[in-house]
C-alpha cells in the first residue's frame, strides 16, 4: 500500500501545523502541497485509494483538508464518516473543499455542527489557507467560505 | 449520517454522470485557478525559475487534461 508522503518545509517560528491533504487526484494533492509548504505547514498527502485510518491517526494531523467528490464514488463520503466516529479524530478540523456548490450549501448547517468547515471550488488560495488559519485557532468556530 | 450521506450523493443515473462529468471538469479547473495566482505570487517574488517552472508546467497539465474532458463531453453530446 502507498505511503502518505510527508515533507516539512523550513520555518523561522518553530511548531508548524501538520495538515493531511486528502484527494483522488495527484495534481491538485501537488497545488495543496506546494501551497500549503509556501504557508509555513508540515504537510502530507494521502489518496482516497488508501483510506487508511490507522495511516491518518499515525500522522497525527493538526488538521485535514478534504476534497468531497459529488460523483458515483463514495470515498470521501465514507471517510468523513469514518474520521467523525473515530474517537481519536474526531476532534481534528476538516476543511471540506468540495465543487459541489448545490449540494454542500444545503447541508450547511448541518456539516459546521459536525465541525466542517467548508471550501467552495474553484476557491481562491487565499480562501484556503484563511479558513486553514482559522480553524486552527481554537475559539474560531467552522466557517463556509465561497467565491 | 447515512440519511445525510443519502441527501448529498447523486441518485439517478443522469444525475451521477453529470456529477462525474463535472468532478472531471472541476478537478483540472481548480489545478488552474490555483496554479496561476501561485504563479503570480512566484513571478512577484522574483528569482524562482524552478517555482515558476514546476508552475508552468502543472498549468500545461490542467489545460491538457481540461481540453480533453471537454473533447469526451463533446463526444458523448454528439452520440447521445
Amino acid at each position: 500500500m502507498p505511503r502518505p508522503s510527508t515533507e516539512r518545509s523550513s520555518s523561522p517560528n518553530g511548531y508548524q501545523p501538520h495538515i493531511l491533504a486528502i484527494n483522488n487526484d495527484p495534481a491538485v494533492l501537488s497545488l495543496f502541497r506546494d501551497l500549503l509548504q509556501e504557508a509555513g505547514y508540515q504537510v502530507s498527502t494521502q489518496n482516497y485509494i488508501d483510506r487508511d485510518l490507522d495511516q491518518i491517526k499515525a500522522l497525527k494531523p493538526d488538521l485535514i483538508v478534504l476534497d468531497y467528490m459529488w460523483a458515483t464514488e463514495d470515498a470521501s463520503w465514507s471517510l468523513l464518516q469514518m474520521l467523525r466516529m473515530d474517537p481519536s479524530t474526531v476532534a481534528i478540523p476538516i476543511v471540506l473543499c468540495t465543487g459541489a456548490v448545490h449540494e454542500v450549501k444545503a447541508l450547511e448547517e448541518h456539516l459546521v455542527s459536525m465541525g466542517v468547515t467548508v471550501v467552495l471550488k474553484p476557491f481562491n488560495i487565499d480562501q484556503l489557507v484563511d479558513a486553514i488559519r482559522e480553524r486552527l485557532t481554537p475559539e474560531h468556530p467552522p466557517i463556509v467560505a465561497s467565491t | 449520517m447515512d440519511e445525510l450521506r443519502s441527501r448529498l450523493e447523486p441518485r439517478t443515473p443522469e444525475q451521477q454522470a453529470h456529477a462525474a462529468r463535472m468532478h472531471e471538469l472541476r478537478s483540472p479547473l481548480t489545478v488552474l485557478v490555483g496554479r496561476v495566482q501561485l504563479l503570480r505570487r512566484h513571478l512577484r517574488g522574483g528569482n524562482d525559475s524552478a517555482r515558476v517552472q514546476n508552475d508552468l508546467e502543472a498549468i500545461e497539465a490542467a489545460l491538457a487534461r481540461l481540453t480533453a474532458a471537454v473533447e469526451r463531453l463533446d463526444s458523448s453530446q454528439r452520440s447521445d
